[in-house]
């Protein structure tokens, strides 16, 4: 099991700690490249273990892309789309919640990020729906973009990609033209990956 | 025959799809003519099977059968057919190679009989060897157990089948307002008569033990409740009496959890329903990966990789 972290000092930009989840970095004019990257780290070692561990007890069905064992480390590679969507929306929220959710022990930042994170989980699961109607489609927006506000409040050092941007834009795209199977990309993208697994020789021309 | 071309909007959309792919690609013109390709095929070829009709190859229509039934998630064939009436009302239940016929259990019988029994009127079910009397059809208690059933094209199967497949919400027929989580135990073809001198007719039954609910006292310590998306706890143990369902009654699969820690004393297991599909919004998904960018440890080319994902990742 693990050990709940000390609340950190919330004056202090949240820092990754190697040994646990979050900690407050010590102010120091001379920060290394190092701390620098470690600032901007929410996920630590422990709860990663933990999300690895649970892992181990969720029964998924067949057609769920199930995370690979040990994700979120370098030497485990990159995920597949499917699979992120398995991390973030099954893997991490039965975690989280578990180990931030309940009112008693967490710090109050822990549990503003969970809350954070859980607004973007309840956009996604929307944005995904085969069938909206224009209550989900505002229930969206409010999350979205509720979501992004609080990313700007929690994590002042991270830079915002565009994509975040377009996120906000969904809901208009589903108001206009609706749920958004009909006009995404995804079958291209199936394409790529049959295509990626065709053995070739890599020499053009023989 | 009458071939589906996109709309309008759906042109205007995929454009403007093509832009923001570009946009954050910076790759023009090789994703074009596999979307466009595959959007026109996708679109017209279950018109064209449905306008020939009986005059489509049976092998064709039977591999078709087998293709449009392919759970797989995130493909333009799922989203292309899974919400036509037609594969909605599919959901006969599939004896597998072997056709076995068994006794049901008496709970289940009772269960089955119980259930009919809801729903039919003045005509009342009894055993079949009991003495009938006027309005009473007899109910036989065999039937044939089946490995799989499709719903909407996603595939459920009893627990002595696929341990993965069989847990399900369901909604109960006594309050269909309520959905439950359960384990699939049968799934059985049953044979029986609606009404007094009409041809046998053939259903599917599932029998299902559902998962006892929380008692008020430990609700409150469910954490998971308070965010919607997040599922909700329940006790590992299930409810004395099974339910007898129809394959409409599923709503979908749910992801079970087993844990020693949920801070409630009796043993507990948590409950996420799975009533999506798995398609994905780019750029959703995007904002997704770049916010787990922050994972302790990560590389610098973490975010490179997550970038390259929207070039060449898939499925």
């Amino acid at each position: 099991m693990l050990q709940q972290q000390p609340p950190p000092d919330f004056g202090q930009p949240i820092a990754a700690n190697p040994e646990g989840s979050t900690r407050a970095s010590a102010p120091s004019d001379s920060s290394t490249k190092k701390e620098k990257k470690a600032r901007k780290a929410v996920l630590g070692r422990t709860i990663l273990t933990a999300a690895h561990e649970d892992m181990e007890h969720i029964e998924l069905p067949s057609w769920v892309a199930a995370a690979p064992s040990g994700f979120g480390s370098a030497g485990r590679g990159k995920l597949t789309a499917d699979q992120w969507r398995t991390v973030c929306s099954i893997n991490l929220p039965i975690t989280l919640i578990r180990l931030w959710g309940d009112q008693s022990s967490p710090s109050a930042r822990q549990k503003e990020m969970l809350d954070n994170f859980m607004d973007l989980v309840y956009a996604v699961e929307i944005g995904s729906l085969l069938a909206v109607d224009v209550a989900q489609i505002q229930a969206y927006d409010t999350r979205i973009l509720r979501y992004l506000k609080g990313i700007k409040e929690l994590y002042p050092h991270f830079r915002l990609r565009p994509n975040f941007h377009l996120a906000a834009h969904i809901g208009d795209f589903m108001k206009l033209f609706g749920p958004v199977h009909s006009y995404r990309t995804f079958g291209a993208e199936r394409y790529n990956h049959v295509l990626q697994n065709i053995d070739t020789s890599r020499k053009h021309g023989k | 025959m009458s071939y589906k071309t996109l709309t309008r909007a759906e042109n205007t959309v995929s454009d403007m799809s093509l832009c923001l792919f570009h946009l954050l690609t910076h790759k023009q013109g090789e994703i074009e003519m596999t979307y466009l390709t595959t959007a026109c095929r996708v679109a017209n070829l279950h018109a064209i099977l449905s306008d020939f009709g009986t005059g489509v190859a049976p092998e064709l229509l039977s591999a078709y059968k087998d293709f449009k039934n392919y759970d797989g998630r995130g493909t333009r064939i799922f989203d292309s057919v899974t919400l036509q009436p037609s594969i909605q009302l599919e959901g006969a239940g599939d004896p597998g190679r072997g056709r076995k016929e068994i006794r049901i259990t008496p709970s289940a019988f009772a269960a089955f009989k119980s259930r009919l029994n809801a729903e039919a009127g003045k005509t009342v079910y009894v055993p079949a060897l009991q003495t009938k009397q006027q309005h009473q059809i007899g109910l036989n208690d065999r039937a044939v157990l089946c490995t799989k059933v499709m719903v909407r094209g996603v595939r459920y199967q009893p627990l002595s089948s696929s341990s993965r497949n069989c847990h399900i919400i369901f909604r109960d027929h006594r309050d269909i307002t309520q959905e439950r989580p359960g384990q699939i135990q049968e799934i059985l073809l049953h044979k029986r008569r609606l009404a007094t001198g009409t041809p046998m007719t053939e259903e599917t039954f599932i029998v299902v033990q559902t998962y006892s609910p929380l008692l008020d006292v430990d609700i409150p310590k469910d954490d998971y409740r308070k965010y919607g998306v997040a599922g909700a706890l329940y006790y590992a143990h299930f409810e004395n009496n099974v339910v007898v369902i129809r394959p409409e009654d599923i709503v979908c699969h749910f992801a079970k959890t087993t844990l020693p820690s949920f801070p409630i004393e009796s043993p507990c297991i948590h409950v996420l329903p799975l009533n999506r599909v798995g398609c994905v919004v780019w750029q959703i998904v995007f904002v997704l990966m770049t916010h787990f960018q922050l994972l302790d440890g990560l590389p610098e080319e973490f975010l490179a990789d997550v970038e390259s994902s929207m070039d060449d990742d898939s499925h």
